[in-house]
């Protein structure tokens, strides 16, 4: 594969450049793709892995490329190949794919520096796709890792020929980055942040677990299976008990016989509520859902207080948002678990919450009209279906046997096999059949505390439903069917929460694995909610608390201005010269920073020692450091002792002094020098 | 530059072990300096000279002085014509491209400043008429120690006048080996070939005038004569001086710089000043060259 170089090679600087410094740059870019895995097109890593392989075993080379035309139909074709992803993978990850395919191609044709910064540069962007689309907090030491292997590819491409040790090389870009970090902590804080985030990349074809906008046989099934987070509830004062801890999503109408379904456009007025008991005040972090809906305590007092979330309420009690939910968000509410209706309700919503297919399921329709016949009231009539329910012979499974068209009668009479949406769901079936108004609720049922962060987490697998039957004189009457049918299972589900609340003999019982998860969960909540989701509502309840809240703009183009005049300041004065170098010059600062590093390990310059004179004296007692630090006295006295150079000389001499360092040696610890 | 490489190389197949040594003085003759070389007799002066001479490719004479000798001995003298009627100007053996003056400090103080006179002005005047001396001109003085018997030692004013002074010592053990083997060294001086011609030695010396100097080094070379002023009751003359920075200039074109550096300067230190600071009544008992070395290591370099 190796061929000669091209006589016409435009800068054959870079093809003497170190091993290193290629290896530096392919290991980035190797880096910036593996980030994106997730993402892109399947064959673009092996792609991108591939090229870089055969790259780094010709890269003192002038590659042989295919022919132009050749070239130009590679392009087209894994340019559509990687757009053809856009449906799989989202417009981020079909933008990142032919990132990659771009990266793996200007790879295969690289021989000038100009050509590496190229490569450099699109591993940069495949950084920022990476972040841009996956925040999750183990993902942020790969971040910096890959930022820092970038910046030393960076390093190693502006030295050139001349690139000293990786080592060195990371040494040196690592400590820019970290003094680049006041900076980026400054403009995190203080850059106006605009509402909306016109940065965030909308997610198509993405597919976020949650509760769906409908509710048949099977539909939280795979919801069950589940883990990720669903919400997260901090507290401000007391915790409800667990068997309030229902957290109410979406309100179900509409039934068709086996499907549930919300009712869009009923703009009816809510019958007048009246709370009694505790109020829970609680901030929720909910997760994004796709849906437009925020969930809440059963029942809440009110919308969201915060003005950067758009909410209203509907008739039946849901708290919805203008647009679907991207992005995780953060609401503070009020519950009250006790609460009743005053009045009576509204015809039209008697007559949405007693509609029912007739032709369906005919014979949980025959038992309803048994069990109404032989009930007083509506309130008997409820108990009597739970009796029903609770003798019949029914179990609780997460894995029920499939359901036919009429699913509410092979449920009742034929699998007596079901879940929580299946007993919900015949059980609203036999409220309405029987004349009672009934709806389905669907959220969240218990949650687990994290004694580290001190919240709530409710995760997908906690997804349930239950069901409200309007009783006259009563209101809305929240009714779970599964709590009668499976009691224990639920009490599972509540389990989560027991730790906190069954006492010491439960805590002891947590092993250590328990304990590093809760203490996981806890950080990366923090970051999803501090750091991740620090937004403008958060930049201005900080300006609240600096005391500057009136002039919210202005007060961050203040502050940040202030911070970044700071953090030049601090820069200024961490490289300002010291002691016998406090007149010099930039040159002669560069060449006390060469002896300083020389200093402590290697040999000290006496006052009177030429510059040259001292790097023959080191290379006679450190051979391995002769050629570098005379290449380097050699130019600092042409600088220094010559005629006017370019200023690009003494730039680089700089540049070269500061990325020069001595490999300490591993043989003998002595002194040579001293 | 390069031109200089085989010039060396030819001079130190015949001065064997002392490459410092013929470096100076080939810097001195491109610095447009006279040279002096003390040492005691028999380590090969004369050869130096007359190898120099020969790879230079210089006219070259040599002037045995002794205590006899006249000032006409050495710039020449007017006779009376008869058949013209006139005095006739006939040129002593002053008027060469390379005069080796052996053993200056026998000859009486007449006949040395005769000498040192023509090698300051690089001319000779004679009864009211000016003589020109042929271009490049330089003189290389041998001069025994005085301690030894029958000699004159130089003033200073006239010490002052040689750019540098250079010991050739006695050889290392190896190159005096050598030297016993290779028999007779008229015979090795008889096939060295001539590496430059006068013009090219000429256009070197301008060469050398145009090197380099940057500020720093002017700081430097002013720090290092202000320090021998500081330090003894006669120190190096701003004479002395120019000579430093044009030896200095030499030195770094004979190692191919394009500017002079601080180590440079440092290289031809004790060879320029050495012989114009010896100890005198009231100084210190240090020698000139051990003094000019420490005060080397006393002056830092600016950075």
């Amino acid at each position: 594969m190796r061929s000669s170089p091209g006589p016409d090679s435009p800068e054959p600087g870079l093809d003497r450049a170190p091993a290193r410094t290629v290896g530096l740059v392919l290991a980035a870019l190797l880096g910036a793709v593996a980030l994106n895995l997730h993402h892109t097109a399947v064959w673009c890593a092996p792609l991108a892995l591939g090229v870089a392989v055969w790259r780094a075993r010709t890269w003192r080379a002038r590659p042989k490329l295919p022919g132009r035309v050749l070239r130009a139909v590679l392009v087209i074709v894994l340019t559509v190949a990687a757009l053809l992803d856009f449906h799989s993978g989202g417009s981020l990850g079909a933008a990142a794919s032919l990132l990659v395919v771009m990266a793996a191609l200007k790879l295969s044709e690289t021989s000038g520096r100009r050509d590496w910064l190229i490569v450099l540069s699109a591993a940069l962007f495949l950084l920022l796709a990476a972040c841009l689309d996956a925040q999750a907090l183990w993902r942020l030491p790969l971040y910096v890792v890959e930022l820092w292997l970038l910046c030393g590819g960076m390093y190693a491409l502006g030295a050139g020929s001349e690139a000293p040790s990786a080592y060195a090389l990371l040494i040196s870009s690592g400590r820019s980055l970290a003094a680049a970090l006041p900076l980026a902590v400054l403009l995190f804080l203080f850059f106006p942040r605009l509402p909306g985030a016109f940065w965030a990349v909308p997610q198509l074809g993405q597919t976020v677990t949650g509760l769906g906008d409908s509710l048949s046989p099977g539909s939280i099934e795979d919801l069950v299976a589940s883990s990720d987070p669903a919400l997260r509830v901090r507290f401000d004062g007391p915790l409800p008990p667990p068997s309030e801890r229902y957290w109410r999503a979406l309100v179900l109408h509409s039934f068709d016989g086996f499907t549930w379904r919300r009712e869009r456009l009923a703009l009816y007025d809510s019958p007048p509520l009246q709370f009694s008991g505790t109020a829970y005040h609680y901030e929720i972090t909910l997760e994004p859902n796709q849906q437009n809906a925020l969930i809440a305590l059963d029942l809440p007092q009110s919308r969201p207080s915060a003005t950067t979330l758009r909410s209203f309420w509907t008739f039946d009690y849901q708290l919805l948002t203008l647009l679907p939910l991207l992005r995780s968000v953060n609401y503070d509410l009020i519950s009250y678990p006790q609460h009743r209706n005053v009045g009576a309700l509204p015809p039209e919503q008697r007559r949405i919450d007693l509609q029912l297919p007739r032709a369906a399921n005919p014979r949980s329709q025959q038992l309803a009209h048994q069990l109404r016949a032989s009930s007083s009231s509506d309130a008997a009539y409820v108990t009597a279906v739970l009796d029903y329910l609770r003798r019949g012979g029914f179990q609780y499974t997460p894995q029920p046997p499939l359901l036919g068209r009429d699913s509410i009668d092979d449920l009742l009479f034929r699998t007596r096999q079901g879940f929580c949406e299946h007993y919900a769901s015949a059980f609203a079936m036999l409220m309405r059949a029987g004349g009672v108004p009934a709806r389905i609720v669907t959220g969240y049922l218990g949650g687990e505390w994290n004694r580290f962060g001190d919240y709530l987490l409710v995760r997908q697998s906690s997804a349930h439903a239950w069901t409200e039957v309007w009783l006259d004189g009563q209101g809305w009457v929240r009714v779970d069917p599964t709590a009668v049918i499976a009691p224990a299972a639920l009490t599972q589900q509540l389990d989560g929460v027991a730790p906190v609340l069954g006492g010491a003999a439960r805590l002891a019982t947590a092993s250590w694995i328990l304990t590093t998860v809760q203490a996981w969960q806890a950080v990366n909540a923090w970051w999803q909610d501090r750091v991740v989701g620090f937004n403008f509502a958060h930049q201005l309840s900080l300006l609240d608390r600096l005391g500057l809240g009136s002039q919210q703009w202005r007060a961050l183009a203040w502050l940040l201005g202030a911070g970044v005049s700071l953090w030049l300041a601090l820069l200024a004065w961490a490289q300002r010269p010291r002691g016998a170098a406090q007149r010099a010059d930039g040159l002669a600062r560069s060449w006390r920073l060469l002896e300083r590093k020389l200093e402590r390990t290697v040999a000290v310059r006496a006052a009177s020692e030429g510059p040259i004179a001292f790097a023959e004296r080191v290379g006679r007692v450190r051979p391995e450091l002769g050629p570098g630090l005379r290449s380097l006295a050699r130019r600092y006295a042409r600088l220094r002792y010559g005629p006017t150079a370019p200023a690009s000389e003494l730039l680089r001499f700089r540049r070269a002094v500061r990325l020069w360092r001595p490999r300490p040696r591993a043989r003998t610890p002595g002194r040579p020098g001293a | 530059m390069s031109r200089l490489r085989p010039a060396l190389a030819a001079i130190e197949r015949v001065i064997l072990g002392k490459p410092g040594q013929v470096r100076l003085c080939l810097a001195c003759l491109l610095a447009h300096g006279h040279l002096l070389i003390e040492d005691v007799p028999g380590v090969g002066k004369t050869t130096l000279a007359h190898v120099l001479a020969r790879v230079l490719g210089l006219e070259w004479t040599r002037l045995q002085f002794t205590s006899d000798l006249l000032p006409a001995d050495i710039v020449g003298i007017s006779i009376f014509d008869r058949t013209t009627q006139k005095f006739q100007f006939r040129r002593g053996p002053v008027f060469t491209q390379l005069l080796l003056a052996d053993e200056i400090n026998r000859a009486s103080p007449k006949a040395q400043s005769a000498l040192l006179e023509a090698m300051e002005e690089r001319q000779v005047s004679v009864e009211g008429v000016t003589y020109e001396l042929p271009e490049p001109f330089f003189v290389v003085a041998t001069q025994n120690p005085h301690e030894q018997l029958g000699t004159y030692r130089l003033p200073e004013s006239q010490l002052d006048r040689f750019l540098m002074r250079v010991s050739l010592g006695y050889p290392d053990p190896a190159s005096e080996r050598r030297v016993l083997l290779q028999g007779e060294r008229r015979d090795l001086l008889n096939e060295t070939r001539t590496v430059l011609s006068p013009a090219e030695v000429l256009s070197l010396q301008i060469e050398t005038r145009q090197i380099y100097v940057a500020d720093k080094l002017l700081d430097y070379i002013q720090a290092l004569v202000a320090r021998t002023r500081a330090e003894l009751s006669l120190g190096l003359s701003p004479r002395a001086a120019q000579g430093l920075l044009h030896a200095a200039q030499a030195w770094a074109l004979i190692h191919e710089d394009n500017a002079v550096l601080p180590e440079h300067v440092q290289s031809v230190f004790a060879a320029v000043a050495a012989h114009r600071l010896e100890p005198r009544d009231g100084d210190g008992a240090a020698s000139g060259s051990e003094f000019a070395g420490a005060l080397i290591k006393a002056v830092p370099i600016p950075i």
